[in-house]
């Protein structure tokens, strides 16, 4: 999930000279780069992304300033931006289905079902999402089909 | 059947997703030039394919046709004029009639896709078919297996993707029972409506699939897919040819056609005499017991699959569901195929049972179901594959 809140700097008690401060941006984005990475499960990625970029930038901001000072401000960074991903991680789960029903609802493509080559409900909505797969039966084809599309969104949220 | 003359496109046998922003060569994409929709009614069989296509309104069908599902990719060398049109890739009976010259790929087994590129090619081919000028919107609702899991479905979609505009996977045994489907009739109050109260048993190439149709769209616990079907019949057959008449060089397709001519089920029939050729020489060979042992097998696996159905159909529908139990598929045309099921069910005491056989459409009733499913559907059912 891309976050686009702005990154929120502690400890300004270091260096506060606009090179320093974007440098401390640009730290605190490969921070969140790295807790979005650890989130998703992507550790070794996260991994080499701390040991190279943020690495460098640590450096650099090691020879600009006090080494403890740095460290304190790189795990405040570290802890700030893990509680915001985290929360981004709870509002996009209950977000998703509401979007996605939304979506079906007055939105010509909805969300690819996870697959690969994704298929998707064309217009208008469909009985599917909240529908239970056995409901009263049908009159006519089409409310076959609903059942069979209600049926299937059930396996996939069950799946997902 | 006219000889294709579709060559295999380059990206035919590309597996990776296909991209949205960058979507292929535009064959089913929706353009202004499109002014014209068609629906198909599509059966991909294991060994036969069945298109039905229509406008849709009205129940018109224009196009019907039965295919081998085969696709012949026509080898290095062969002489010019030796393939119609001098085609690189050709379906169907074409391929099989020229299968010296060509490799032949099966796409599909035991229901579902294994040969993505030929897949798609042979799809290609049957829009061709449809469509020939390439100008109208193609709709189509396919059936799939009783049992075909998301990836199967995936395959489907993958090689339909940019070959047809809209598509829609319907379980092949509903189709059938669809298809089977009276129109005319279902107002008549002496009338069985498949679709109202049945139980159907698919046998196809690959696959054996039963489904519960009461009313309701059939869910996961009214179906049964059993991968023994005409394919594993063919496979007993020629093991036990191989044991008896070791080097016999009987082809694959030589077999099915001994089945479909001879193929039972019941008792031994004897004498049941084939005439074959092995070895440029003809022979007259007894097959009355080969036969029986193999079709019968394919009952010893359909068996427990019916009756557990029935015994999961709710205690009041039962009684009339036991008077609608329909056999359609290649299968169907083994001799005493519902004579015989229907005596074990008897003797098993299940009241008053009575199997039939779909009839002579057997090849074209989930085609039938595909298509009326494709007018019925509404817009917002249809799914677009976005790659």
């Amino acid at each position: 999930m891309q976050l686009t809140v702005e990154p929120v700097l502690l400890n300004q008690s270091l260096s506060n000279s606009p090179a320093s401060t974007s440098a401390w941006h640009d730290v605190v984005r490969v921070c969140r780069r790295i807790c979005i990475l650890r989130e998703r499960g992507q550790g070794e990625e996260a991994e080499r992304l701390r040991t190279t970029e943020l690495a460098d930038l640590i450096a650099a901001r090691t020879a600009a300033g006090d080494e403890r000072e740095v460290a304190t401000r790189l795990e405040a960074i570290f802890a700030a931006e893990e509680e915001r991903v985290a929360n981004a991680a709870v509002v996009a789960e209950l977000l998703l289905p509401l979007l996605t029903q939304e979506l079906r609802a007055g939105f010509p493509l909805s969300l690819g079902r996870g697959s690969a080559t994704a298929a998707v409900h064309s217009e208008g909505s469909h009985v599917g999402a909240s529908a239970p797969p056995q409901a009263q039966a049908p009159t006519d084809i089409a409310g076959f089909i609903d059942q069979m599309i209600a049926q299937d969104d059930d396996v996939f949220r069950r799946a997902s | 059947m006219s000889t294709a003359t579709l060559e295999k496109s380059p990206s035919a046998n590309n597996l990776t997703p296909i991209s949205v922003a960058n979507p292929a060569p535009a064959a089913g994409r929706v353009t202004a030039s499109k002014t014209k929709a068609m629906l198909v009614g599509f059966d991909l069989g294991t060994n036969k394919s069945c298109v039905l296509a229509g406008p849709p309104t009205g129940t018109d069908i224009l196009v019907s046709k039965v295919v081998p599902t085969v696709v012949g990719y026509v080898k290095d060398g062969i002489v010019d004029g030796i393939i119609a049109g001098n085609a690189q890739t050709i379906f169907g009976e074409d391929a099989l009639r020229n299968m010296l010259h060509v490799r032949l790929v099966a796409p599909v087994a035991e229901g579902v896709i294994i040969d993505h590129g030929a897949a798609r090619d042979f799809l290609q081919h049957l829009r061709g078919l449809v469509d020939p000028a390439g100008t109208s919107e193609i709709r189509t609702v396919i059936g799939v297996p009783a049992n075909a899991g998301p990836q199967a479905r995936e395959d489907i979609r993958r090689c339909a993707y940019g070959i047809f505009d809209r598509v829609l996977l319907i379980p092949e045994p509903f189709l059938a029972a669809l298809g089977f489907r009276d129109d005319s009739r279902v107002s008549q109050p002496n009338y069985l409506d498949p679709v109202v109260n049945s139980l159907f048993v698919d046998i196809g190439g690959g696959t054996s699939d039963l489904c519960l149709v009461q009313g309701c769209f059939p869910t996961s616990k009214d179906q049964i897919s059993i991968p023994f079907a005409g394919d594993a019949i063919d496979e007993l057959l020629h093991q036990e040819l191989d044991r008896v008449y070791p080097n016999n060089g009987l082809s694959r397709l030589k077999i099915r056609e001994i089945k479909e001519a001879h193929g039972y089920v019941g008792p031994s029939r004897k004498p049941l005499e084939v005439k074959v050729i092995m070895g440029g020489k003809a022979h007259t060979i007894e097959m009355g017991d080969t036969i029986a042992r193999a079709c019968n097998t394919l009952i010893d696996k359909i068996y427990p699959a019916l009756t557990t159905l029935i015994e999961r159909a709710p205690s009041d529908s039962v009684l009339t569901l036991l008077q609608n139990i329909v056999i359609t598929g290649g299968g169907s045309q083994i001799k005493g195929i519902d004579a015989v099921l229907q005596k074990k069910l008897a003797d098993d005491g299940y009241e008053a049972p009575k199997v039939k056989l779909a009839g002579q459409d057997y090849k074209r009733y989930v085609a039938i179901g595909a298509l009326k499913a494709a007018r019925a559907a509404r817009e917002n059912q249809w799914q677009v594959l976005l790659g």
